[in-house]
């Protein structure tokens, strides 16, 4: 599994830094007093320092001397709190911060102090992680390649003149480039799964309802979901065990047990049907990521999964699906954002944001809203049905995050129709609900490929399971970028990003989507 | 489906966005791109299919009736266009006209 084809800088596996390790190992390393929580502080901020002037994963980095602080108070204590005791993480700037700044990666929102905390972030602190930064997206996850911002635009780590994906892309990097032990992104149609398949990285969207959204910012309120980041499953299991739950902030947080998914983890994993949707197929993915699929599908056989083809017709059109849904309830969502209560006016919204909530707004007004928003709704219910009825012949379904490889710099800008069609496997997922994870599946030359694992409706644990028996086999998810120790010289402006050269392209036109 | 800068301008005026005829015309090609796009929904066959608006079975989510502590009035206007202790509002009635 190690040899890498193509030519130039391969990526390479090493482990130089604390934080390539597993949560599941440095929690034991600690516990033991074999390292210290300050110790990955310090490497954490080594690290952003270094690299961040490349990579742009941070809108706010935290003062270091408050963090080094805080992690010399948790190495005191005796009594370890959680797998996630002293270990440095951060979150796309969705989330309010008590104390801190929150900008959703928009000018609208530039200086703006939310007076209360994101849930899942004083959960998080509570169980002893020690938050280090913000990082950067597509304002309001309006996008997928992190490039609509008014803060920053994030950089592949394996390749500068590449997109990171988004709009989760800083979060992305940020693990990707051991800034942090782990991330949360947020996932509304797909901005956790994109940017961790561009960048070699694990990332889960939950089964709507299984986190709390209090305190994060909305953008699609029937579609968002806030999930982990991180560098494998069985990471993403650690985090996910503290994240979940019923919070009486959010009345959409489900009120039903939260398993012990790192114990999951070890369980047996007996046998599985695996379903691979006809859709996923598809014309547009390109044959490098097609190619990485399939052998991804043979370690699963080895692993004893039987495959077998499943259909899922109404996939072929989730995306003008998704949009009509989201757009609409981000037009509605983006409202309040007056400049009265808090923030700036709404001249202040990006060309992209604009265009959306305009779109939204036209296809939900009266003498529309009937060709368009309500069909969409009835569409999602057809998707829905075919999703459930699928596992009578399955337990869960696998396909390719992204049908390709991540884009250059600059490509989403000039051609915005590649922006919401980067997407067409993710979204779908968003509209039902169910539960869904993408793993790095290997490489094409240097370029991240990542696979995406769908489930029941609640069941994180089949899949993180399923994933992290994939991990054990194969050695992706441990590699890193060599590209991170960067000099100044590689740096790409963000002017010059703009106007890099294009690559890939999805049609558009008639021929569009999975099985058209 | 083709759109006019002012059938832009008035769907930015329903979403209270400022949005001059220049800014529209620079948008009409996405506009037009996206919603040929999303007009794909007709194909869908949905008669007599109900619409999905939400996820979740649940009705009226409640919880006890107790007071618990909430924000002050200065952490509440902080992040406001605030005087006197109140927010200031965009005036609605223009008497000059």
């Amino acid at each position: 599994m190690s040899a890498l084809s193509g030519s130039g800088r391969a990526a390479h596996r090493y482990k130089k830094m604390l934080l390539d390790r597993p949560i599941q190992e440095l929690a034991d390393m600690t516990r033991k007093k074999e390292i210290r929580s300050e110790d990955l502080v310090r490497e954490a901020y080594g690290a952003v320092e270094q690299h961040d002037g490349a990579l742009r994963a941070f809108i706010t980095v935290r003062p270091k001397e408050d963090a080094l602080r805080e992690a010399r108070e948790l190495d005191g204590e005796e009594q370890k709190r959680s797998l996630l005791h002293g270990l440095p993480f951060s979150v796309k700037d969705v989330y309010a911060l008590a104390g801190g700044t929150t900008t959703a990666g928009s000018k609208v929102l530039e200086g703006f102090s939310p007076p209360f905390e994101a849930t899942v972030v004083r959960k998080l602190r509570d169980a002893g992680a020690i938050l280090i930064g913000t990082n950067t997206l597509d304002a309001w996850g309006h996008g997928g390649s992190s490039e609509n911002t008014d803060f920053g635009i994030p950089r592949n780590p394996y390749d500068h003149t590449r997109v990171a994906g988004g709009s989760s892309g800083g979060t992305a990097v940020a693990v990707a480039a051991r800034m942090v032990a782990f991330g949360v992104g947020e996932d509304t149609g797909g901005s956790i799964r994109n940017p961790a398949s561009m960048c070699n990285v694990s990332g889960l969207k939950v089964t709507y309802g299984r986190v709390s959204r209090y305190g994060a910012i909305a953008y699609a309120s029937s579609l968002d979901t806030v999930g982990p980041m991180a560098k494998s499953a069985a990471d993403l299991a650690s985090v996910l065990s503290v994240m979940a739950g019923k919070d009486p902030f959010d009345a959409t947080s489900a009120n039903r047990p939260v398993p012990d998914y790192a114990a999951a983890q070890r369980e047996p994993l007996g046998s599985i049907r695996i379903g691979v949707p006809k859709e996923f197929r598809s014309a547009a993915v390109e044959p490098a990521v097609q190619e990485k699929i399939d052998e991804a599908l043979n370690v699963f056989r080895t692993l004893g999964a039987t495959i077998v083809d499943v259909e899922i017709p109404t996939i072929a059109r989730s995306v003008p699906i998704y949009y009509l849904v989201a757009l609409t309830e981000t037009a509605s969502n983006l409202g309040r954002y007056d400049g009265v209560r808090f923030g700036h006016g709404r001249g202040n919204f990006t060309k992209e944001t604009v265009k959306r909530i305009l779109v939204g707004t036209y296809a939900s007004k009266a003498g529309y809203a009937d060709a368009l928003y309500l069909r969409a709704q009835k569409g999602r219910t057809l998707l829905r049905r075919e999703f459930e009825g699928v596992f009578d012949s399955c337990d869960m379904l696998l396909g390719p995050t992204v049908p390709m490889l991540p884009p250059m710099l600059g490509d989403f800008v000039r051609d915005p129709m590649q922006n919401l069609l980067i997407d067409m496997f993710l979204g779908a997922f968003n509209l039902v609900g169910a539960p869904a994870v993408s793993i790095p599946a290997g490489f094409a030359g240097t370029l991240p490929v990542g696979l995406q694992l769908i489930g029941k409706m609640w069941d994180e644990e089949t899949l993180l399971r399923w994933a992290n028996a994939y991990q054990k086999k194969t050695e992706w998810h441990t590699h890193s970028p060599d590209g991170i120790l960067t000099t100044a010289a590689q740096r790409v402006s963000d002017r010059e990003a703009r106007g890099a050269d294009t690559a890939h392209r999805m049609p558009h036109d008639g021929t569009r989507g999975a099985t058209e | 489906m083709a759109f006019d800068t002012k059938e832009i301008q008035d769907t930015a005026k329903l979403a209270q966005l400022p949005l001059d005829a220049a800014a529209a015309e620079a948008l009409a090609k996405d506009f037009e791109d996206i919603l040929g796009l999303m007009a794909e929904v007709q194909k869908l066959d949905v008669e007599s299919v109900p619409e999905t608006a939400r996820l979740t079975d649940d009705e009226n989510v409640w919880r006890e009736d107790v007071v618990t502590e909430s924000l002050t009035q200065t952490e509440a206007l902080r992040n406001g266009k605030a005087r006197d202790g109140y927010f200031e509002v965009p005036g609605i009635l223009d008497w000059d006209k």
